[in-house]
C-alpha cells in the first residue's frame, strides 16, 4: 500500500542487518526497537487500532465497574424481574430481579481478571520451561519434548472440564475457586507457550552474540534468560494475547456448563446458561452477555492479528 | 516414512497410559465416594457397614491396585463397569450413543471444509476486494463469537422466532432422512461455524503464501490457463498444511458436542459426558473421558501420518 507520508527514519523497521552484533548483545535492543515501531505502526494497522480501542473499552468497564454498574449485581429484587431494557435497567432484568448491565460489566471485570491471571500463569510455567528446553538441547530437550507432547495429545477441553468440576466439587469460597480456575486454565497453556519459545529459542542460540557471551563468560542462565529470551518475545506476546480470547471463551464456556463460579456470582457464560430457561418470552437475556463474550474475544482477536502484522512481518496476512 | 509411521504407532501406547492414568487419578480426586453415591448417609456413616462395602467394592486396596483392575477390565474385557445412576453397562450407554456424536461432528466437519476452503481461495485470489473483506470479517467474526451463543441465537431466530427448523431430537439417516437431514442442520452449523472460521483464515494465508512462489509465475509464464493454475497447482500445496490444522481441530469440535448436545438435546457421547459429571456419576465420567480421549488422539495421530504423507517434501526425503 503506497502512502505519500514517509516512514521517519528513527522508526524505519531495522532489518537484521542494521544492528551490529555487539549492539544487540545488550539486553535484547531488538526488542524495544520493535516496541517503539509497534506503537507507530499501531496507528497506520486500522483494525488492530479498533482492536486497541475495543481493549481499552473493556479494560475501561472492567477496572470501573463499581463506578459503572447502576445496581448490585448480586441482590434479587422480585419485584422488578423480567423486565426488557428501559431507561432505569439498561439492558433489562433477570429472573430473580437483577439488573442485566450491572451483571455485565461485574462480569467484564471477572473475566478480564481470570484470563489475564491465567495467561499470565501460562506464561510462567511455559517461558522458562521453552527457554531452558531450547538453550541446554539435548536429553533434557528430548525428555521436555516428549511431555510436552504427551500434554498436548490429551483432549483440551475434556481436561479444563474435569478440572473444574473437582474445584466445583470442593466447594471452596468465591476466591479459592477462582484462583483454582485461573491456575487450571493457566496451567493448561503451558505446553503451547513452552513449544513456541523452544523453537525460537534453539534459533537464537546459534547467533554470534551468544557465542561471544559464552566467551566472555557470561553464566548460561543470565545468556538464556536476559540475552536470548528477550529477543524471542515477539512470538509470544502474539500468543499471549490470542490466549486471552481463548481463555475467556473457555472460561464463558465452564461457566455456561454450571462449572465456573457458585451462583450468584455475575458471569457472562452463567447468564447465559439462566437465559435459556425463558427463551421464548425474553430473548434479550441472552443476547447481552454472548454479545459481551464476543465483543470482547473479538478485540483480542483483532489486536492480536495486528500485533501479529507489526511485530513479525514474515507471518503478515496481506 | 514406514518407520516413522511404526515409532508414532508404538508411541501411542505409553501416551494412552498416561491419559488412562490421567483420567483415574483426577476422578478419584473428587471429593465424596463411590460408596456415599451409592448407599444413604445414613449407612454410609456406619463404620461397619462402610468397611464391609469398601472390601466388597474393592476400595480398601491401594489405589494402584484400583487403577490397575480398573485398566486390565477395560482393556481384556472391555468391562467399563456400570453407572451408577442409570445403573446400565457403560460400554453400552457410550457405544449406542457414540454413532449421533458421530453424525454430527462429521456432518459439521464435511460441510465446514466444504464452504471454508472455496471461501478462503477465492478471498485469496480477490485479495483486497469485497469478497475479500467480507470472507476476513466473517471469518473474523466467526472465531469471536462462543459456539453455544451462537446455537442460542440460532434456536432464538430460526425455531422459535421463524419456526423453520426443529431446535431438538434426534433421528437416524437410517429411518427417516429427511426429517434426520432437518433436526441435524442446526446442531451441525452451531458447531461447524468455528472450525469453518479458522479454515477460511487459514487457507487464505497458505494460499496467500503459495501464490508468490516462483512456480506459480513458472506456470503462468508458460501459458496455462489462471483457473487450472490456482485450483490445480496452487490449492492442492496450499491444502496441506490446512488439512492437517483443520484435522487437529475436528478433534477439539469432538469437545464442543458436550455443549452442542446439551443446547439441543442430542443424544450422543457429549450429553452422556454433561450428565455424567453433574450427576456425579464417577464412573460414566471416567469412561466417556477416556473414550473421547482415546478418540481424540488417535485423530492427532491420523493427521499426523496424514500430513507426511501428503507432504512430498517429507514422504520421499
Amino acid at each position: 500500500m503506497a502512502k505519500a507520508t514517509v516512514t521517519p527514519k528513527h522508526l524505519t523497521p531495522l532489518g537484521v542487518d542494521d544492528f551490529p552484533e555487539a549492539v544487540l548483545a545488550r539486553r535484547g535492543a531488538r526488542f524495544w526497537h520493535l516496541l517503539k515501531t509497534a506503537v507507530w505502526e499501531l496507528w497506520r494497522n486500522r483494525l488492530a487500532s479498533v482492536g486497541a480501542v475495543m481493549l481499552l473499552i473493556l479494560l475501561l468497564v472492567a477496572l470501573l465497574a463499581p463506578l459503572i454498574a447502576r445496581y448490585d449485581p448480586v441482590k434479587q429484587n422480585y419485584r422488578e424481574m423480567l423486565q426488557g431494557p428501559s431507561a432505569a435497567h439498561y439492558f433489562g432484568t433477570d429472573k430473580f430481579g437483577r439488573d442485566i448491565w450491572s451483571r455485565v460489566v461485574w462480569g467484564a471485570q471477572r473475566s478480564v481478571i481470570i484470563s489475564v491471571l491465567a495467561v499470565m500463569v501460562g506464561l510462567l510455567c511455559g517461558v522458562p520451561l521453552g527457554t531452558i528446553s531450547g538453550f541446554y538441547g539435548g536429553k533434557l530437550d528430548a525428555v521436555l519434548m516428549r511431555v510436552v507432547d504427551a500434554w498436548l495429545s490429551m483432549p483440551g477441553i475434556l481436561l479444563y472440564l474435569i478440572a473444574a468440576a473437582i474445584i466445583q466439587a470442593y466447594k471452596l469460597s468465591l476466591f479459592w475457586n477462582t484462583v483454582g480456575l485461573i491456575i487450571a486454565l493457566g496451567v493448561a497453556q503451558t505446553p503451547s507457550m513452552a513449544r513456541l519459545l523452544r523453537g525460537s529459542v534453539l534459533a537464537e542460540r546459534e547467533r554470534e552474540y551468544v557465542e561471544a557471551s559464552h566467551v566472555i563468560g557470561e553464566g548460561h542462565l543470565y545468556i538464556a534468560f536476559c540475552q536470548i529470551l528477550p529477543n524471542c518475545l515477539s512470538p509470544v506476546i502474539i500468543q499471549g494475547t490470542i490466549s486471552l480470547g481463548i481463555e475467556m471463551l473457555v472460561l464463558a464456556a465452564l461457566s455456561f456448563l454450571g462449572l465456573g463460579a457458585p451462583p450468584p456470582t455475575p458471569d457472562w457464560g452463567a447468564d447465559l446458561n439462566l437465559a435459556r430457561e425463558h427463551m421464548e418470552t425474553l430473548p434479550y437475556l441472552a443476547i447481552f452477555p454472548g454479545l459481551a463474550i464476543s465483543f470482547a474475544v473479538l478485540a483480542f482477536n483483532l489486536f492480536g492479528d495486528g500485533l501479529r502484522d507489526m511485530l513479525d512481518p514474515r507471518l503478515a496476512d496481506s | 516414512m514406514l518407520k516413522y509411521t511404526f515409532y508414532r504407532v508404538l508411541q501411542l501406547v505409553p501416551v494412552w497410559l498416561l491419559l488412562s492414568i490421567f483420567v483415574f487419578t483426577i476422578v478419584h480426586a473428587l471429593p465424596g465416594d463411590a460408596i456415599d453415591a451409592l448407599v444413604p448417609a445414613d449407612a454410609a456413616s456406619n463404620p461397619a457397614t462402610r468397611a464391609a462395602l469398601e472390601k466388597e467394592l474393592g476400595l480398601d486396596k491401594p489405589i494402584y491396585v484400583q487403577y490397575a483392575k480398573w485398566l486390565g477390565k477395560i482393556v481384556l474385557h472391555g468391562d467399563f463397569g456400570r453407572s451408577i445412576t442409570t445403573r446400565r453397562t457403560i460400554s453400552v450407554e457410550i457405544f449406542q450413543r457414540l454413532p449421533a456424536t458421530l453424525y454430527l461432528a462429521v456432518t459439521a466437519l464435511c460441510v465446514s471444509m466444504l464452504i471454508a476452503i472455496p471461501l478462503g481461495t477465492i478471498a485469496a485470489v480477490k485479495r483486497r476486494t469485497f469478497v475479500d473483506y467480507t470472507a476476513t470479517a466473517t471469518a473474523l467474526t466467526g472465531v469471536s463469537v462462543p459456539e453455544f451463543w451462537l446455537a442460542i441465537l440460532f434456536v432464538l431466530f430460526f425455531a422459535l422466532y421463524l419456526g423453520w427448523l426443529p431446535a431438538s431430537e434426534y433421528y437416524s439417516p437410517f429411518d427417516h432422512l429427511g426429517l434426520s437431514l432437518k433436526h441435524l442442520v442446526l446442531p451441525a452449523t452451531a458447531l461447524g461455524v468455528r472450525l469453518a472460521a479458522i479454515t477460511t483464515r487459514l487457507t487464505r494465508s497458505a494460499m496467500l503464501d503459495e501464490i508468490r512462489k516462483e512456480y506459480v509465475d513458472t506456470a503462468r509464464a508458460l501459458g496455462l490457463p489462471e483457473r487450472r493454475v490456482i485450483y490445480k497447482y496452487t490449492l492442492r500445496n496450499a491444502l496441506i498444511p490446512t488439512v492437517t490444522v483443520a484435522g487437529l481441530q475436528f478433534a477439539r469440535l469432538l469437545g464442543g458436542t458436550v455443549v452442542i448436545e446439551s443446547i439441543f438435546s442430542w443424544p450422543g457421547v457429549g450429553l452422556v459426558l454433561y450428565e455424567a459429571l453433574m450427576g456425579r456419576d464417577y464412573p460414566m465420567v471416567q469412561a466417556a473421558v477416556l473414550i473421547i480421549g482415546t478418540a481424540f488422539v488417535l485423530m492427532n495421530l491420523l493427521v499426523d501420518l496424514t500430513y507426511r504423507w501428503l507432504n512430498p517434501r517429507i514422504r520421499l526425503g
